[in-house]
């Protein structure tokens, strides 16, 4: 509908700010996008836990992170 | 029975950029400082037309954004989503096309921009075949990222991955919306929107590389690197995610506020003004969640530069968000914009965030790849205070001068007249300010090299892991438990592709009628298309950057129209393409510079500003006079102006160059008459652009549609 309307106005009026209805658009476009993106973020649990995270993050992985025996002056 | 992987971390993709970023700092921050120099020492260009500021600055804006800081973006992005998913990157090879091709794309630029190929759009001046380049570059790296998530180890998505995931999508569409081009040659573009058209789209894209480079991408960095070096949590996991989700539906709204007081409709410059505003409480939420972090860790910070960095860099973004709604406010906008208020805005932002985080994780990352301790921490002290200092010193003066600047051009005495009538006077009080700053700029220079000096030993003194052997549990895929987990980890890929479409296609619906609709009557009746002769000369004032230093957007305030003559109207820039509204006035607006003053001046003052101007910091432009026009692309350019939208008729083409030829006759003619007898001038690159001068804003003075 929105659509419609705007295809109809671009072919009668030009007033030199017909950016704005592509930039509005663009902007509904991405906010609804990632508005969806959060609603299947929090179905599929994403957001249950909000201690661990932070806290996991500090742990490293990586094996024989021994510091410093990089070092070539000993 | 839990599967335990082994697996590496890929060092050497992250070290590639890191060093990348090293390299285009040391050369993008140097055009910087010479630029800033430049700015008081108008002949620090050696007379060569690659080196004046015009065409320096683009250099310097690309070089620090995309090569400087959108490596250091990518070695981040790299080193910390790996961890965080503990998976290895998806494909070394795609990493490394998307390395290639993006220093690729930087030395594309290093090469261009000073030859004056520019498309005039701030921070996307990249010509045609280079914006392909960024997006074959791009669409590598997010292929790459987003395949590693699909792979990942850690079912939970962690907060610094959505801020990496949100500027691929976001930077995708703005890349395809502002530069939105039919090309007229291999090296030249016309953009498809005009006017005011043109400049909602530019600063549209313009506020949101803001966001989605310069702001989302760096606090996901924030939040991997602050706690990892402060060995801390972050202070609130809740409140990082909530002032995610809030940015980003907030920060694409806040475009308008670059065109507050022109002639951009009223509505639209309010909604970007309130949005602006608010986005105060998300930014906010990040600044203080990087800094209560370190509660409790301020020990370390009295030992640690990493973390002394950081501190100074999440100040200045604390700083920055809420100088940037300020300004976005009407009334205040009134006294920054045009000034070097906006500048000094810029560099607390580059500077103090983007520079200082970027140390920061450089200085903690050298260690961990090369496994050994940094070689100096005095001198990282050294570079941290320097550059601190080196910060005040740059943004102080320029606020300073930004004031000035604004109330100077608005002062009135008593008896209705300006009393800076000549621009030039507003200009000369604010060189003392200039040369602060570039004391500023060397100190922050000298800083750079610190780093530059002290990361190099670090590597020397170390041993390069390029593959880092690692351990976790692989990720258990139990069908009916995860079931809405394997949907998404499956289809992200084209998740992302479908939606990526759905953008291109509203995109498209919206731009196809708008693009072959032709007008029907202009807005203002007396406003005409160029002449061959001027579309020339505007070209010229292109590739010179003229647009760095002066305005052509007269605000309807009466201290401008005072100065300039009447405030500019929509309507006059409808065939302006690109629009060169501009964003500083270094000089004076010109968008009712026709008519004002004789050829022979125009003729004086581009081959040495000084003889009419004395005092002028304008650099020299000699080559006018010296280059022939070159109309080998007009017949192009005017066949696609008219495809766009301007009403050439049919075949003009074909006599565009013999009319334009007419015309620099009789300027030539003129010039004769004013002493200026130079054999063949009527070829001379001056012509045109004195054409194209003489014609600015002279059109609504000439028909009954004048707006008082």
């Amino acid at each position: 509908m929105i659509l419609l309307i705007t295809f109809v106005l671009f072919n009668v009026i030009q007033t030199q700010m017909e950016a704005i209805y592509l930039l509005i658009f663009m902007g509904a476009v991405v906010a609804v996008g990632f508005l969806v993106a959060f609603f299947i973020a929090v179905k599929n649990g994403q957001f249950d836990d909000s201690t661990t995270p932070g806290i996991r993050m500090l742990f490293d992985t990586e094996i024989n992170k021994g510091k410093n025996n990089g070092d070539k002056k000993k | 029975m839990t599967k335990i992987d082994r697996f590496y971390y890929d060092n050497d993709i992250v070290r590639k950029f890191a060093i990348a970023s090293i390299v285009f700092g040391i050369i993008g921050l140097l055009v910087g400082l010479t630029i800033a120099f430049q700015l008081f020492l108008p002949d620090w260009n050696l007379g060569i037309p690659w080196m004046t500021y015009g065409r320096l600055r683009p250099l310097h804006t690309n070089a620090a954004i995309f090569a400087f800081v959108g490596n250091a973006i990518f070695t981040g992005v790299y080193y910390s989503t790996q961890r965080l998913v503990k998976t290895p990157m998806w494909s070394k090879k795609l990493g490394c096309f998307h390395f290639w091709t993006w220093q690729a794309v930087i030395l594309a630029a290093a090469i261009t921009l000073p030859l004056g190929i520019t498309s005039s759009h701030e921070y996307a001046e990249l010509e045609w075949p280079i914006d392909l380049g960024i997006a074959i570059s791009w669409i590598a790296f997010g292929i790459n990222l987003i395949m590693t998530l699909v792979k990942r180890r850690e079912s939970h998505i962690y907060v610094a991955i959505w801020f990496y995931i949100s500027t691929w999508i976001t930077i995708t569409m703005l890349h395809v919306g502002n530069n939105l081009e039919i090309p007229v040659s291999m090296m030249k573009s016309y953009p498809v929107f005009a006017g005011v058209h043109d400049a909602l789209i530019q600063w549209w894209y313009g506020h949101n590389a803001v966001a989605f480079f310069l702001t989302t991408p760096y606090l996901g960095l924030m939040y991997y690197f602050v706690p990892k070096a402060a060995n801390r949590p972050v202070y609130s996991y809740k409140l990082s995610v909530i002032h995610f989700w809030t940015l980003i539906f907030l920060y694409i709204w806040a475009g308008p506020h670059h065109l507050l007081y022109t002639s951009l409709p009223d509505w639209a410059q309010s909604l970007g003004t309130v949005m602006s505003l608010m986005l105060i409480a998300p930014s906010w939420g990040g600044m203080l969640n990087g800094l209560l972090t370190l509660r409790g860790a301020w020990d370390k910070v009295r030992q640690d530069p990493v973390l002394k960095f950081f501190v100074v860099a999440i100040t200045a973004y604390g700083m920055s968000t809420f100088e940037g709604p300020m300004m976005s406010i009407k009334s205040v906008n009134a006294i920054t914009h045009y000034t070097d208020w906006t500048v000094a805005h810029v560099h607390v932002g580059t500077l103090g965030w983007n520079g200082f985080m970027t140390f920061g994780m450089f200085y903690y990352l050298f260690p961990k790849m090369y496994k050994t301790k940094l070689y100096s921490i005095k001198l990282a002290e050294w570079h941290f205070w320097l550059g601190t200092i080196g910060i005040i010193l740059w943004v102080i003066p320029m606020y300073w001068a930004g004031v000035t600047e604004q109330l100077s051009w608005k002062q009135f005495s008593p008896d209705g007249t300006l009393v800076y009538g000549n621009f030039l006077d507003t200009v000369t009080q604010v060189i003392p300010m200039f040369i602060i700053r570039a004391v500023g700029g060397t100190l922050y220079y000298t800083g750079l090299l610190m780093a530059v000096w002290n990361l190099w030993k670090t590597a020397k003194q170390g041993r390069f892991v390029a593959n880092e052997e690692a351990e976790a549990p692989a990720l258990e895929r139990i069908q009916h438990v995860n079931k809405g987990h394997r949907w998404i980890e499956s289809r992200m890929g084209a998740f992302y592709f479908w939606a990526f479409i759905a953008v291109f296609i509203g995109g498209m619906v919206e731009i196809i009628p708008t693009i072959l609709v032709k007008s029907n009557t202009p807005t203002i009746a007396s406003v005409k298309p160029y002449t061959p002769l001027e579309l020339e000369g505007r070209d010229l004032y292109i590739r010179e950057g003229c647009v760095g230093c002066h305005s052509q957007m007269i605000r309807p305030f009466r201290s401008e129209t005072a100065r300039y003559g009447q405030y500019s109207k929509a309507g006059e820039f409808i065939y302006d393409r690109p629009f060169l509204f501009g964003s500083k006035r270094t000089g004076p607006d010109l968008h009712r510079i026709g008519g004002k003053y004789p050829n022979k001046w125009h003729y004086d003052h581009m081959f040495d500003p000084r003889s009419t101007s004395p005092g002028s910091i304008m650099p020299r432009y000699p080559w006018f006079q010296e280059n022939d026009i070159d109309y080998s692309t007009l017949e192009s350019k005017i066949n696609v102006l008219r495809m766009l939208g301007t009403p050439y008729a049919d075949g003009f083409e074909k006599k565009a160059v013999e009319l334009a030829k007419k015309q620099a006759k009789e300027i030539t003619a003129n010039l004769k008459e004013n002493g200026i007898k130079t054999p063949g001038l009527e070829n001379k690159e001056i012509i045109a652009l004195i054409a194209y001068l003489q014609r600015l804003g002279t059109d609504i003075g000439k028909g009954e549609t004048t707006m008082k």
